[in-house]
């Protein structure tokens, strides 16, 4: 009897957690559906939620001359730049505090995490300020040194505690065949961490990826504007094509998509670590 | 670089070699150097320019500002603007973050168990925290829209309603659906803290009480719950000062409104910076939610603290 109902279990339970997934995911999951139907039947009275045939038409236009081609290359740019340079910064700085030993240091660390009680719209307001006077606004390099701020507390918390678990012996062992500091670090260090380097990368990515008000901020020239940007002008006007918008809706969702996928594992992780020591 | 052997001592760093060397604190603050100079520059600094700002009579057209001492703070407190949007923000950070963390407990339960498909499935349920605040806003206004929206559809394919809802439409439905809407979107990041805190539960200590004959709701109530206790302190701290501060999705999902309904104190920022063009002004209210926040932390943080010692 028990066995039986053990078996059952082992059944039900998934299906038990998969219709709950589909449920709470279903915003999402019927905007892939959707994206996937012929171009008039996107908006219909009464709504339909499994597309008549399945075409890449939307995606089509989306991509196509007419499309957003433009703003997808400025945000792989922007995402992309963000990511290599946030990630940059925050290996030096994990390292630093992983490998070092120096005075404030406990100090620096907490104050990096201290940044994340600010209101976003409190940096934003100044930071739009003096962006302007260096002339920084409607300019790439503005929107990533933006979009890099609000990354970096995150990465670097990250990478921290990827250094820290690394077994010190290897480099220890590097060191002793007579490899210099840096080639330690190159050689042993980040390819030990390169999980927790590609973590970094892809968290910095989806978040400038996703930044809505420091774009709307600093990017008002329309041939710089950023995905979100460009697709929060785009709803609401009359003359929608929602069959383009809403492909560009699920291709946006694309690398969160892949972010969650991948980085569950750290960030559950990260926070279970942060959990533990708050 | 230098290839000739060095002391073995010296390359057991850091464990045998001398600590805090001078060597070490150069290329130690060298290395965190760039971290220190990106916050200080872009976080930092701001937070000390708004306070400035807050305390003169700057607008985005004059030149020149002239110090005003706690003027913007007076008319602020005084206006009705203020304290509307202050109200809705405790409605909406209030209604989110308990709404989070009763769907964050309840994915997390689920998910805290072994089961065929679980890695992935667990793993995908924080999508809608991931999904730029943009595409979230363009699929619910889509989706909850009264003429082709799918969700007037189930809703009344389901006989739940008799006539399709606005929900956007009158004050209250605008506040509830904000709240909806930003609990979807939020509500991942209390699935993983819990979920993280529930995977370091040892197995035994439910073992032990399903022999002493606990049954899975006493089970809940006398292990779980208080495993939980101190990650739910903290998950509901985070989320509420990170919800008090949202600014996306109500400003793209109503833009405040209808009349004011929905309009929280980072979209009157906003409004006062671009639309009126009152830094001054825009700059005050933030440094008043700043300060909020804080005093809210702290009061939080004593109240639990006073309440663990006497426990």
């Amino acid at each position: 009897m028990r066995s039986l109902r053990r078996h059952v279990g082992k059944v039900v339970y998934p299906l038990i957690a998969l219709a709950a997934t589909l449920v709470i995911l279903f915003p999402a999951i019927y905007l892939v559906l959707t994206s996937l139907k012929p171009p008039y039947d996107v908006i219909t009275i009464p709504p339909q939620i499994l597309p008549s045939t399945l075409t890449l038409d939307n995606f089509k236009a989306f991509f196509g001359s007419g499309g957003l081609t433009t703003y997808i290359w400025n945000s792989l740019f922007v995402a992309t730049c963000t990511a290599v340079l946030s990630t940059t910064i925050a290996v030096m700085a994990a390292y630093s505090l992983t490998h070092f030993e120096y005075r404030g240091k406990q100090l620096l660390s907490y104050l990096m995490l201290l940044t994340y009680m600010f209101p976003p719209i409190l940096l934003a307001i100044p930071l739009f300020l003096v962006f302007a006077q260096l002339h920084l606004t409607d300019s790439y390099f503005g929107l990533i040194l933006a979009d890099t701020a609000f990354a970096l507390p995150f990465c670097l918390w990250l990478l921290r505690d990827f250094f820290a678990s690394n077994p010190r012996e290897l480099e220890h062992a590097a060191r002793i065949d007579g490899a210099s500091a840096l080639r330690t670090v190159v050689a042993v260090t980040l390819p030990l961490s390169l999980p927790g380097v590609a973590a970094s990368l892809l968290f910095a990515f989806v978040l400038s990826w996703s930044d809505y008000l420091f774009a709307v901020l600093i990017v008002s020239r329309q041939s710089l504007f950023t995905l979100p940007l460009v697709i929060s002008t785009l709803v609401g006007t009359f003359t929608t094509n929602w069959g383009m918008i809403i492909a560009a809706a699920a291709f946006m969702a694309i690398p969160p998509l892949v972010a969650a996928l991948l980085l569950f594992k750290y960030l559950l992780k990260g926070f279970g670590v942060a959990a533990d020591s708050g | 670089m230098t290839d000739e052997p060095v002391p073995v001592a010296r390359a057991l760093y850091p464990s045998i070699a001398p600590r805090r060397s001078v060597s070490q604190q150069v290329a130690g603050y060298g290395l965190l150097s760039p971290a220190i100079v990106a916050i200080a520059l872009l976080v930092i600094f701001p937070v000390g320019y708004s306070a400035w700002l807050s305390l003169t009579d700057t607008t985005l057209l004059s030149s020149k500002a002239h110090f005003v001492g706690l003027a913007n703070y007076v008319d602020l407190v005084n206006s009705s603007e203020f304290r509307s949007a202050l109200w809705n923000g405790v409605v909406y950070t209030v209604a989110t973050t308990v709404l989070s963390v009763v769907l964050g407990v309840a994915f997390a339960l689920l998910m805290n168990r072994n089961f065929i498909g679980r890695r992935w499935l667990s793993a995908i349920v924080i999508l809608p925290y991931l999904i730029p605040s943009v595409a979230t806003v363009l699929i619910f206004q889509w989706q909850l829209d009264p003429n082709y929206g799918i969700f007037n559809q189930i809703l009344l394919d389901l006989h739940l309603i008799d006539a399709p809802v606005a929900w956007l439409g009158s004050p209250t439905l605008a506040m509830i659906t904000v709240i909806m809407v930003s609990t979807w979107a939020f509500f991942p990041i209390v699935y993983i803290m819990v979920l993280a805190r529930l995977q370091t539960i040892r197995p035994s200590l439910y073992a032990a009480a399903r022999v002493d004959g606990a049954n899975v709701f006493e089970r809940f109530r006398y292990i779980t719950l208080p495993q939980l206790r101190n990650v739910l302190i903290l998950a509901v701290l985070l989320r509420s000062i990170w919800i008090f501060n949202s600014f996306d999705m109500i400003w793209l999902l109503t833009g405040g409104g209808p009349q004011g309904s929905t309009e929280n104190l980072p979209v009157l920022v906003y409004k006062s910076v671009l639309l009126e063009q009152s830094l001054s002004k825009g700059a005050a209210t933030a440094m008043m939610m700043f300060l909020i926040l804080a005093l809210f932390s702290v009061l939080y943080l004593l109240a639990f603290r006073r309440r663990r010692k006497s426990a």
